[in-house]
């Protein structure tokens, strides 16, 4: 149909009549109505009473100090605490987002139960006596050790779940993440025998070393590795801080650093030994450190100068000779220097032994519990709970073989256990704070895996993919509104414990999990019941926070300038308490945020060093450098290139994304658009490779392509990217997401099922860094 | 023909945000010219919608007999965002019971013993890109009440809708008066 | 507009780069701070994800020379800006202070203005405004919902502005330093991100400015950008 002139001016006319009525320029004579066509989302009324509600993030275990912001009862907003000694204001994209996670369209209602084949909604009292009851016949039928609990939390709600599992019975409380307390955590273990976990100062460093991916996106706390970052680059006056990151691929970290040593996946441990090898072979060690500090380090020492020369460690990683022998210099000549190995984000690319030659190579130059080196942070003088009492079936499940102990890489211990290794089959599993089904990568194998246990109970707040495979789902709230402790410490070394209290009340029929947990326990009855009294989490908090009052240690959150003035204080032998009663410190501790007491005393030898010898241990790594003690030919898995299997030509590198690893967060759809931005890619899994690999491929740049492995088979989208060294494909991996969720997370958990299972806490060579894929089109 | 009907007519055919939808009217006009009427009232009424209260209020009798301040009952007026409408309390302080025989009156005294809130009708509602707050006209332009909201003083029962019609141009023409400032993003958001 | 003369301050802001670790705080700062619609799949597929502050990422050269630079970049707020000059019906306006403002009721959708931006830092709304759920209860009630069809950018959060002038002239005084930062600004876990007066030589940012490493972005083309970089690297 022609239009013609006429129609054409009609339309024109009917048109202009018709944005004469747009309701945006026009005022009828009449209740001025609210213009907004936007019918889904109406802003709370003006005027509406305002308020701010401190607490700590809990999307990560970071420790982030915020303020949310709520009116008319809703929460419009969350910014940093400038109080917080973690983050002084400053917040990541997971905290901003908290209340989308609070909001979320896919959180869990309340109590589900499958019945019939499907989750079906219930109610707290049939779901909490269901649970009692399968745990009471197991208990009575000498099966208490056939129940296991993945534990992906931290501080008393972690102790509430050891309690509970030490007096019903079991062994089994297992870390709840794949990547809990491996490298760093794991090497200090092994050479120092202390727990807590690396702190590295630098703030305080004039030259940093990283080793592997993410220490700027991810790390131990993202907040604080960044804001520690843009100190050592700006904001202190002894100069501008040199960053080398050694990695696979240019992360983001990478891009940062001033330097990128591109290396071969998994290598990192035998580049940190050259390194080793090249400042003693130049006498730039810290001998003096080393005599006062050091243990079995000659055995060490004559290990790395036999096997480890820069010709075959630029073999084995890529690296050139001519970089090694510079870098060595650099790294040893610029005091204070660090080299950080914590990869604790990531899927154990680096094995402990990788960890434990980071570590070692940090002690040769003295950057171990020194200034601008690598610290053990104090804990937190919490009181611990009051000891429980046992029976007799408490004792003897207690003695039965742990399922992979609770340093373990949980969710993979649990599958090599079901798949074959275990001595006595899992009757009950409780995933909290945890997504085993995800963390193993969502696919198949691990599907049967968990289809073994005839019982799955998950605490998590959204149907994630643990969840929707369990047979009970006991809510827990969301982070912003719950009580929860955070004990965590700052990269100078200072324990710190934030407070978590609701923000505002629960929005669904949801229960906090470690209340649960107790409520369970009193139902099952004998010493569970006694170890378990409290109905109230704040309980518990208060109950172990009198150990902090009574210490006269510290001081309550302040402005930054405070800081100074404490440690002047504490280190010449006064208090600096800002509290005086108890109920002052907890009025106090909750209106700020927390407490934390800046002091490190570097004196501290007794507390750093735990080894038989008081002494850094470099036994443990020369052992596992050379297990036969043969001396006479290297036995490591570190100094063998394993060969790749035929028909996977690339190289697999895992690397985690910061912000999929919120905790309970949900799919958020903010966060789901921004991964992936440096590469212009978002919403879907993608594989990396070299522009040179691609073309030998046949392959360009976004097509559709098949990424298998020995172990299993993904799809995903391909990436042609020059920050990826030849022979290399690198995939994000993250926990997965379920079908019909409203946001999918960005990053499948598939990528994670190239791998196998990783088997202990020692294993070296079933590390990730050692997984082979062959790339073609789908 | 007289202009009045054309007018009505003519109104019915354009898009109106307060209209009946297409839909309705069409199923209207389907059933005939009473059907139509009825709908081109209705559609006046919305047109010229009005505000019902719960209670006729009167202004007068506060005001002006009880001389009692705007501020009292409209309390965030003068520091707050809002003017603000008076909580069940205000009215409280003074009708816990009947003052007088009005069968109006008797509806607050009841609401009060039951503590049940009333729901007044807003006549004032700010679309969400506008920023506005009375504290900045009334504490620091010292602007008198009535310039915006008329003589709501003397109203003897709650006006059906604004006394004066607030629109952008007379914002802007006080502004320009005033001196104040007439950057658009002083008030848009 | 309304000229007068300029007593006033005159916002800018500054971005170090090598304080910047990309972590993208800000994009998401920005997004919850002011109402913009979470992107769906399908959006950022066809590159309609609004993001006022967006981090930019700039790639060059191959392996293993290979330079990876990664820019936060929110609405330059020039004073010479393009966008005002093509808006056919005045919907975008720079304010005495320097603040280029967006009025939504005005705009017609037209989307001059996103072309003639050499920054690209306009967004159109191209779908209607969906907060699926609960989600729309985490709105913040300073700032509008804007309806499909219109323009929107970064605004230097300026309703945190209005919100401060109001207090300040309520209690009879003028605008304190640190009373309005942007959320930006705010939410940079390395303070990156410094935002303020100009004008004020003492501020952070003035000072800022100075720096042997600042640079800002298309300066040849005469827009005069009030968002000034410090480039990373040694000094």
């Amino acid at each position: 149909m022609t239009l013609r002139r006429r129609d054409f001016l009609k339309a024109m006319q009917t048109a202009a009549a018709a944005a004469a009525f747009s309701p945006l320029l026009t005022s009828c004579r009449g209740p001025d109505r609210p213009r907004s066509r936007v019918a889904t989302a109406v802003p709370p009324p003006r005027g509406a009473p305002e308020s701010w509600v401190v607490s700590t993030c809990g999307a990560c275990p970071g420790g982030c100090g915020i303020r949310a912001r709520l009116v008319a009862g809703r929460l419009v907003g969350i910014a940093g605490n400038p109080l917080h000694p973690v983050n002084r204001g400053g917040l990541c994209p997971l905290g901003i987002s908290g209340a989308h996670a609070v909001y979320h369209p896919d959180r869990i209602r309340g109590p589900l139960r499958r019945s019939g084949g499907e989750l079906r909604p219930t109610s707290w009292d049939e779901a909490l006596s269901t649970l009692t009851a399968r745990l009471r016949d197991l208990r009575q039928r000498g099966l208490s050790h056939t129940v296991a609990l993945l534990d992906g939390t931290r501080g008393l709600s972690r102790d509430v779940a050891a309690r509970f599992l030490g007096a019903y019975g079991s062994p089994n409380h297992l870390g709840g993440r794949p990547w809990n307390d491996v490298t760093a955590t794991e090497a200090m273990r092994a050479m120092q025998g202390v727990e807590t976990g690396a702190a590295y100062d630098l703030e305080n460093a004039r030259f940093i070393l990283a080793f592997g991916s993410g220490w700027l996106e991810g790390a131990w706390s993202p907040v604080g590795a960044a804001r520690a970052y843009g100190i050592a680059r700006r904001g202190r006056k002894s100069g501008r801080v040199q960053v080398v990151q050694v990695e696979p691929r240019l992360s983001v970290s990478a891009a940062h650093a001033d330097e990128w040593v591109p290396i071969q996946p998994g290598t990192d441990g035998v580049l940190a030994l050259g390194l080793m090898h090249m400042v003693l072979r130049e006498g730039l060690e810290n001998r003096q450190f080393l005599d006062q500090w050091g243990f079995g380090f000659d055995w060490l020492r004559a290990l790395v100068l036999r096997d480890y020369h820069p010709d075959a460690v630029s073999e084995r990683t890529g690296v050139s000779v001519a970089n090694i022998i510079r870098l060595a210099r650099q790294f040893a000549s610029t005091r204070p220097a660090v080299a950080v190995g914590d990869d604790r984000n990531g899927p154990g690319v680096q094995s402990v032994e990788s960890g434990m030659a980071i570590h070692a190579l940090n002690a040769v130059v003295g950057a171990v519990n020194s200034p601008g080196g690598v610290l053990t942070p104090p804990g937190v003088p919490l009181d611990p709970l009051p000891a429980f009492g046992s029976d007799e079936r408490g004792a003897r499940g207690r003695a039965a073989p742990p399922l992979g102990g609770g340093r373990a890489d949980g969710p993979s211990a649990l599958q090599a256990w079901l798949e074959g290794a275990g001595s006595y089959p899992v009757n009950l599993l409780v995933a909290y704070g945890s997504d085993p089904l995800a963390m193993l990568g969502g696919g198949e194998r691990a599907r049967v895996a968990l289809r073994k246990v005839p019982f799955v109970v998950s605490f998590s707040a959204f149907l994630d993919d643990t969840a929707r495979l369990a047979d009970l789902v006991l809510p827990d709230h969301a982070w912003l509104e719950r009580w929860q402790d955070d004990p965590t410490f700052t990269s100078r070394g200072f324990p710190v414990l934030g407070l978590r209290q609701p923000v505002l009340k629960p929005r669904h029929d949801t229960r906090h999990a470690a209340e649960v947990l107790a409520e369970v326990g009193r139902g099952v009855g004998g010493p569970v019941a006694e170890a378990l009294p409290w109905r109230d989490f704040q309980e518990v908090m208060k109950l172990s926070a009198r150990g902090i009052h009574r210490s006269g240690r510290g001081a309550l959150f302040d402005v930054p300038e405070a800081e100074a003035w404490v440690e002047t204080m504490e280190r010449n032998g006064w208090r600096a308490t800002n509290f005086g009663s108890f109920e002052e410190f907890w009025a106090g501790a909750t209106a700020r945020g927390g407490w934390w007491d800046p002091v490190y005393d570097f004196g501290e030898r007794r507390r750093v060093l735990r080894t038989p010898s008081g002494k850094i241990d470099f036994g443990p790594l020369a052992r596992s450098l050379d297990p036969r003690g043969t001396r006479k030919e290297p036995a490591s898995a570190m100094a063998r290139a394993p060969a790749a299997p035929s028909g996977y030509p690339l190289k697999l590198h895992l690397y985690p994304l910061l912000f999929a690893f919120g905790d309970d967060q949900g799919p958020l759809p903010l966060v789901q658009d921004l991964l992936g931005r440096e590469l212009q890619e978002s919403w879907s899994l993608w594989v990396e490779i070299g522009q040179s690999d691609a073309r030998a491929l046949g392959l360009e740049d976004g097509a559709r392509v098949k990424v298998e492995s020995e172990e299993g088979a993904v799809e995903a989208r391909l990436k042609v990217y020059a920050g990826v060294q030849p022979g290399v494909a690198a995939m994000p991996v993250g926990p997965g997401g379920a079908p019909g969720q409203a946001w999918r997370r960005a990053m499948p958990g598939q990528a994670a099922a190239l791998v196998g299972p990783r088997h202990g806490p020692t294993g070296s060579a079933s590390a990730a860094g050692d997984a082979w894929v062959r790339i073609r089109r789908a | 023909m007289s202009p009045r009907p054309t007018a009505r007519r003519a109104a019915a055919n354009r898009r109106h945000p307060f209209a009946p939808s297409a839909a309705a009217r069409s199923a209207a006009e389907s059933r005939g010219p009473r059907a139509r009427a009825l709908l081109l009232a209705a559609f006046a009424a919305a047109c010229t919608a009005e505000a019902r209260q719960p209670i006729a209020y009167n202004h007068r009798v506060h005001v002006k007999d009880l001389e009692i301040g705007c501020e009292t009952c409209h309390a965030t007026s003068r520091n707050g965002e809002v003017a603000g409408i008076p909580t069940l309390s205000t009215c409280a302080d003074c009708h816990q019971q009947a003052n007088g025989t009005s069968s109006e009156e008797k509806k607050v005294v009841e609401a009060v013993a039951a503590g049940r809130d009333i729901t007044w009708a807003r006549l004032y509602e700010l679309p969400s890109h506008v920023f506005f707050t009375h504290r900045r006209h009334v504490t620091v332009a010292a602007i008198a009440c009535e310039r915006c909201h008329g003589d709501m003083g003397s109203q003897t029962r709650p006006p059906p809708r604004q006394l004066v019609a607030l629109s952008m141009d007379r914002c802007l023409e006080c502004h320009r008066e005033r001196g104040a400032s007439q950057d658009c993003d002083a008030c848009h958001r | 507009m309304n000229e007068r003369p300029k007593a006033g301050p005159r916002w800018g802001m500054a971005i170090d780069l090598d304080r910047c670790t990309a972590c993208q705080a800000c994009s998401t700062a920005c997004q919850m701070e002011n109402n913009i619609p979470p992107p769906t799949p399908e959006a950022a597929a066809q590159r309609r994800a609004i993001r006022w502050m967006d981090l930019v990422p700039y790639l060059e050269g191959e392996f293993p020379r290979v330079k990876l630079r990664l820019l936060p970049r929110p609405c330059m707020h020039c004073d010479n800006p393009p966008c005002i000059k093509v808006c056919p019906v005045g919907a975008t306006v720079k304010g005495q202070d320097g603040i280029v403002a967006q009025v939504y009721p005005r705009c017609i959708g037209c989307r001059y203005c996103t072309t003639a931006c050499p920054y690209t830092v306009r967004y159109f709304n191209w779908y209607e405004p969906s907060w699926p759920g609960d989600l729309g209860q985490a709105l913040n009630p300073d700032v509008s919902v804007r309806p499909k069809g219109v323009v929107e950018k970064c605004t230097f959060c300026h309703h945190r502005l209005q919100k401060a002038r109001d207090l300040a002239a309520a209690e009879k005084r003028e605008l304190g330093p640190g009373e309005y930062n942007t959320a930006c600004a705010e939410a940079c876990p390395t303070q990156a991100i410094v935002f303020g007066d100009l004008d004020d030589p003492h501020s952070e940012v003035a000072r800022m400015t100075r720096s042997p490493r600042a640079f800002r972005l298309l300066e040849d083309l005469g827009t005069e950008p009030k968002v000034i970089y410090l480039r990373e690297g040694e000094a």
